[in-house]
């Protein structure tokens, strides 16, 4: 006699977006198993049509809030790419300063207060208050002091205001970067115990052979803002030939988009970037990595938590680096430059088409517009890291399911949800991987 | 004394506001001796029906949405709505200057109906609210003062004056002097002028004051040679939903 | 007087060193392109000595845009006030404008009950002033304010002569200040630095000029006497209350309280910040009142404020004639322009007053056709009555068709309207005839002598009207109907050429029932109804019972009917003062100025239309 299982997970927590978990089992036989994806449209891609080109950074930053950096830094490479206009060295060093400072933003809200709870075994971080209170208070200042330093440099981390097609409307003085390179020090002190607690996790065991995609380039930098598409079955792919790798296509039994590229799925995100661009991590990240048993390349999707750790430790050493070299060469205020609602024309737009890859939290993230002479935008697409990960999620629960049918309902439910907390989904961000419940079709 | 039950939702929305409640830090424990979060799935699991103030992110854009909300008002004593596409729909709202089918199709093509979407609404276009924090994101100090105002049964007062007076207290060079036009005169103040103090423009998030100068306007438009419906356009960018009829 | 030293601009940085060392010093410093602002310094690089006023003023200091100034905890049932200083500082380079400035605040802010938080922070603040040579910008109007030079109290002055700076304390924190910190830097000044500096400071006489065309004395008078102004509507239609020009005055101290909880909701702050009349709730009471819901009522506050109600209060002007206001408004609203438009607009409405050719606009509220040339006309004024005579005179026009002057026909204790009877004889007089009510025609006047009915009171009259002399001679009858027991015996002649050219009629009957008045009438040419006497008027005379002590006879028609009938009286010994006259002349301006009415050396407008005989017998063509 097989078992019978039914998991339905609706409005999944501790994950950015609404997502539900639909498992069916009859006889030990998997017969269903999807993630589907119940977010309210936006149709931010539809919004964006005839709105100008220097808008869409400030539009398309309320895509995600956690992410709102990384698609601000997309739509500004997009929109540079399409008007053909290179920013400065400086401009390009401030960026990646920022992106780093969101990465560590999403990481550790991710690792705290996101999957924590699960491996200590509570709902969420609020027991925590109780039973590790240091705990949560260190998860909270850290959270804060990375919006704090994105205070600084541009304002704001949810909707950054001072980053502009162009460059940066606010440049940091000499006592801003003092500010925020003291931040930093603070941050790096309470990594300490970070590292300390998230050694103590115990992650499940699971592996699946899969195809991981994240940015790669030629460059000493660990890529989140330049280089080409990077896969661990074959050479790099410019990114202007995203949609060869992304190949959004339709699922006959479920109608959310999925990607795929040379198999069925493939992952983006944290892991991805990791086994990818292990060499180009600062040394102290990789000796942590083996410290807490973290190899290149890793198929356990459950480690991208780990992998987001690794992540926290570069980013922070890397942006001390930054800051650093800024002080040394002084930053050039004359650079500073406001477009406005583009009224100025001190930047010349021409007709053009534009693409921009840059590796968010979650993974790859790309935007594309054609824009006009008159530098508006004609069509706008962008392809999510979550969406591209969707396929993956379900390939992943496909075989997992089946490993622990021997557990109790509860515990396969807890698995099944962990799996899909681990990618550290943004829900919400998928903007065309919607679905409906079709469970009558 | 029992603490007062505090539930946290959204609906269409990026869940930047609900992020900007993480970025309180340490003062979030100091908030949570007062009250007790009974449901907040972004970061939790619990869930509950019981619940007597509900702090609600998002636009109401689906007939599914319209039902929650109205579930939730009915349960809530106290519903603050926070955040543009809550207040005022915000960004959202730029959906409703097109047809809702055309706008569907330009996103999903052949698969258009299986997105079913209204035109997008304010949460007071559709129940009453009872305190407002605008802004895209809100402005963290605040949600602070509401959420106080809300604990303490006091009615917040959102201030109806325009960004200009907070911009000029922190002497900021007006940009209209650099050659540049900004919202700052007709969108209502509360941010602390957040935007132009970081070198930027005001982009309209927080709505417009009640009583904008419409003639003053227009002269100001003229000096600078701009023309109204290109100010409509940027301001369609947040404050487009408060067209919306029932849909 | 402190010692005048020099400093030498090179030494600049080392005094501003120097003064770092001990106190945070502040200064302006460039923002923008235009723009400048007063920030922490620390050497003198930053600093803009020459600067145009700085977007915020130095009030920033001495009142802070936020500021606590009460600590509450009602779990312990306490209220504490809290006053925060503010560390040593010198403000470096304010202009004589803004001395003046902080002057007034000084004495608002030291107005019994003196404000703590202010003097807490003014008594740790240093002046050190820039004198300034030459205008920053067009927006300033300081000479007007005379806040070009120095009253103001301050601690240093800076005056720039000769590629250095003179610089002399003006009290004793500044004079310690210049030993401490001048020390080796300051040279003591030579004989000509003083006289250079008096040049200067005798330059700046011609330099700065009055910048409005009103003078300082007139200004608050103005305030007073425009408050009607559409000035103020005008610019109500520009502002955009963002409440700039409030917020960068020298000398806006109206502020907001705010209490602030804390999340013990028990506890928590009360704060004071910057506000502004402009602001659209700054007036608004429970209730929903709002006592300036109009824009330009709020920036005439604001104007009123600094010019007319600081006067009663502080005994002199709150503006400093800055510009900033001006400077900062998007709107272009210009307190220059404001006030010149205001000065212009007050000459010329009392000019306007004074005119005598000020038409004002009546309304035709009845008509009545009366005879198949005469016309009745009912005419209102916008919210007040004529105030005029029997006998007196009006001038009624038409726009594009002219003017002419027409005789009041009602009695003035009539209210609300006036009556004239207009006869159809020209272009004028035939346009009006086909007004309906409602139609607006223009009114000057009364003009004119009336008939002296404070003499007529006891006496027997003799009231003859010939044709449209009937009209004038209606109000005097009124009159006397109305106060019938003032006059003695009344006899009342008419003549008119028809019966159907008769006037009044329906009064006859009501006239004639009065006691101790007899009616006689006479007509030209009778038709079949008529059974009354045919003839000239002159002929109802002999028939009169006259007692010539106490008769006075009114006399007023066609111009040939007055000698005959003067005739007639004479020979009933009617002394010649007791024979009024009402005559009729040409006129065009009705005050003495055109020339048509001459009578003599009188002028008919003015010395009548009303005369006695005794005043005219004697004229040329007068009768």
């Amino acid at each position: 006699m097989g078992r019978n299982i039914n998991v339905n997970v609706e409005y999944l927590t501790r994950v950015e977006g609404h997502g539900n978990i639909v498992v069916n089992v009859r006889e030990s036989q998997l017969e269903e198993c999807r993630l589907d994806i119940v977010e309210a449209p936006r149709f931010f891609e539809g919004m964006l049509r005839n709105r100008s080109i220097f808008e869409a950074q400030h539009i398309t930053s309320r895509i995600c809030g956690i992410c709102s950096c990384g698609h601000t830094l997309a739509s500004i490479q997009a929109a540079e790419d399409a008007i053909g206009f290179t920013p400065s060295p400086q401009t390009q060093k401030l960026r990646r300063l920022l992106m780093h400072l969101e990465t560590l933003d999403s990481h550790l809200l991710h690792i705290y207060l996101l999957v924590a709870p699960d491996l200590l075994g509570v709902k969420s971080f609020v027991p925590l208050i109780n039973t590790h209170n240091d705990v949560v208070r260190r998860a909270l200042r850290m959270k804060k002091t990375c919006n704090d330093i994105c205070e600084v440099l541009v304002g704001r981390h949810v909707h950054p205001i001072s980053s502009i097609v162009g460059g940066f409307t606010k440049l940091p003085s000499e006592k801003e970067l003092d500010k925020m390179l003291g931040m930093l020090r603070s941050l790096e002190v309470d990594m300490k115990p970070t590292i300390d607690l998230a050694a103590t996790f115990v992650f499940p065991e699971f592996e699946r052979d899969t195809e991981f995609v994240a940015l790669v380039s030629d460059t000493d930098e660990y890529p989140f803002l330049e280089g080409d598409i990077g896969t661990t079955d074959g050479p790099p792919i410019p990114k202007d030939a995203y949609k060869s790798v992304t190949n959004e296509f339709i699922v006959s039994h479920s109608s959310a988009k999925h990607c795929k590229n040379k198999r069925g799925s493939y992952m983006v995100g944290a892991l991805a970037r990791f086994n990818l661009n292990y060499d180009k991590l600062v040394p102290n990240a990789k000796d942590i990595a083996s410290a807490i048993g973290l190899h290149p390349v890793s198929k356990n999707p459950y480690l991208n938590t780990a992998a987001q750790l690794i992540e926290c430790i570069h980013c922070i050493e890397d942006s001390i680096r930054i800051i650093e070299d800024c002080k040394e060469e002084g930053v050039d205020q004359s650079e500073a430059i406001l477009v406005g609602l583009n009224e100025t024309g001190c930047i010349p737009v021409q007709a053009g088409h534009g693409v921009g890859a840059v590796e968010v939290p979650r993974g790859i993230l790309f935007h594309a517009y054609d824009v006009s002479e008159e530098g508006k935008i004609i069509t706008a697409n962008c392809v999510i890291p979550t969406g591209q990960n969707l396929a993956n999620i379900e390939l992943d629960m496909k075989k997992l399911v089946p490993e622990i049918l021997d557990r109790t309902d509860e515990e396969i439910t807890l698995s099944l949800e962990m799996l899909v907390r681990a990618y550290d989904p943004c829900i919400s961000c998928s903007a065309h991987f919607l679905n409906v419940e079709f469970k009558n079709r | 004394m029992s603490k007062v039950k505090v539930a946290f939702f959204d609906f269409a929305c990026c869940e930047g506001c609900q992020l900007q409640v993480a970025n309180m830090g340490e003062l979030l424990i100091d908030i949570l001796d007062k009250i007790e979060i009974v449901e907040f799935r972004e970061v939790m699991s619990e869930k509950s029906e019981d619940y007597d103030v509900a702090i609600v992110e998002g636009s109401i854009t689906t007939p599914h949405c319209l039902e929650r909300i109205m579930k939730i008002r009915s349960i809530a004593k106290v519903l603050i709505a926070y955040g543009s596409c809550a207040t005022i729909g915000g960004v959202n709202g730029m959906k409703n200057q097109f047809e809702m089918d055309d706008i569907a199709r330009s996103v999903y093509g052949d698969d258009a109906h299986f997105f079913p979407t209204r035109p997008t609404r304010a949460i007071d276009q559709v129940v009453p609210v009872d305190y407002y924090v605008h802004g895209c994101p809100i402005y963290l100090p605040e949600l602070v003062k509401v959420l106080t105002h809300a604990l303490a049964g006091i009615p917040y007062r959102v201030p109806d004056s325009a960004v200009c007076v907070e911009c000029k207290l922190n002497e900021n060079v007006c940009v209209y002097e650099r050659g540049v036009s900004c919202l700052g005169p007709v969108t209502r103040g509360g941010c602390n002028s957040w935007c132009i103090n970081n070198g930027n423009v005001c982009y309209g998030c927080r709505g417009m004051v009640t009583n904008p100068a419409d003639n003053a306007q227009r002269d100001v438009l003229t000096k600078y040679d701009i023309s109204l419906d290109w100010v409509e356009n940027k301001m369609m960018m947040y404050n487009k939903a408060k067209d919306a009829k029932e849909a | 007087m402190s010692k005048l030293y020099v400093l030498k601009k090179d030494r600049l940085p080392d005094f501003v060193s120097a003064l770092s060392n001990r106190r945070r010093v502040v200064a302006p410093v460039a923002k923008g392109e235009s723009s400048f602002a007063y920030e922490e310094v620390t050497a003198s690089d930053p600093i803009a000595l020459k600067h145009i006023p700085t977007i915020l003023p130095p009030k920033k200091f001495f009142m802070p845009q936020v500021e606590t100034i009460q600590r509450f905890d009602m779990a312990r049932k306490q209220w504490e006030p809290v006053i925060d200083s503010c560390p040593d500082t010198v403000i470096l380079g304010v202009h004589t404008c803004d001395l003046a400035g902080i002057d007034c605040l000084n004495q608002a802010m030291g107005s019994d009950p003196q404000d703590v938080n202010y003097a807490a922070k003014r008594e740790n603040i240093l002046l050190v002033a820039v004198e300034c040579t030459e205008y920053c910008d067009k927006y300033a109007s300081c000479a007007v304010m005379g806040n070009h030079t120095t009253d103001a109290p301050h601690d240093v002055m800076f005056t720039e002569i000769n590629g250095a700076y003179a610089v002399q304390a003006n009290s004793e924190a500044g004079d310690a200040l210049l030993q401490e910190s001048g020390l080796g830097l300051l040279t003591e000044a030579e004989g000509e630095d003083q006289t250079r500096l008096d040049d200067l400071r005798t330059q700046k006489d011609a330099i700065f000029t009055p910048e409005l065309d009103a003078n300082l004395g007139d200004l608050r008078n103005l305030l007073v006497e425009s408050f009607d102004s559409e000035v103020w509507d005008d610019i109500g239609d520009r502002c955009l209350s963002c409440g700039n020009c409030t917020n960068v005055c020298p000398t806006c101290y109206c502020f907001d309280v705010k209490d602030e909880l804390d999340l013990t909701l028990t506890a928590g702050v009360r704060n004071r910040v910057w506000d502004s009349c402009q602001n659209e709730e700054f007036a608004l009471v429970a209730g929903g009142e709002n006592f300036r819901k109009q824009r330009g009522a709020r920036q005439r506050h604001r104007y009123m404020k600094k010019l007319n109600f600081a006067l009663s209060r502080f005994d002199r002007f709150f503006c400093t004639g800055c510009g900033r206001c001006t400077r900062t408004c998007m709107a272009d609203i210009s307190l220059k322009d404001t006030l010149n438009a205001l000065a212009s607009e007050h000459h010329a409405s009392k000019l306007a007053k004074m005119s005598p050719y000020q038409v004002m606009a009546g309304t035709i509220h009845r008509t009545r056709k009366m005879t198949d040339l005469e016309m009745y006309f009912e005419i209102e004024l916008e919210g007040f009555d004529l105030d005029y005579e029997p006998g007196q005179f009006v001038m009624i026009s038409l726009p594009g068709i002219g003017e002419a002057p027409i005789s009041i026909s009602s009695s003035p204790h009539k209210k609300g309207a006036f009556e004239l009877v207009i006869r159809k004889a020209g272009v004028l007089t035939t346009a009006l005839h086909q007004l309906q009510p409602g139609a607006t025609v223009g009114i000057r006047g009364p003009y004119g002598r009336g008939f002296p009915v404070k003499e007529l009171e006891g006496k027997d009259l003799v009231l003859i009207g010939g044709g449209c002399g009937n009209i004038p001679l209606h109000s005097l009858i009124d009159t006397c109907m109305h106060e019938r027991e003032k006059f003695g015996k009344i006899d009342i002649l008419l003549g008119c050429r028809t019966p159907k050219s008769m006037l009044f009629t329906d009064e006859y009957d009501g006239w004639r029932s009065r006691p101790n008045v007899n009616m006689a009438m006479t007509v030209d040419v009778a038709d079949e109804a008529w059974s009354g006497h045919i003839g000239l008027i002159t002929a109802l005379i002999p028939d009169l019972q006259v007692d010539p002590e106490t008769t006075h006879a009114v006399v007023v028609g066609p111009p040939a009917m007055y000698k005959f009938v003067i005739q007639e009286l004479k020979k009933r010994n009617i002394p010649d003062e007791q024979i009024i006259l009402s005559l009729e002349r040409h006129m065009k301006c009705g005050v003495g100025k055109c020339g048509h009415c001459q009578i003599g050396e009188l002028y008919c407008c003015q010395d009548g239309p009303v005369f006695s005989y005794a005043e005219i017998k004697n004229k040329y063509e007068a009768l």
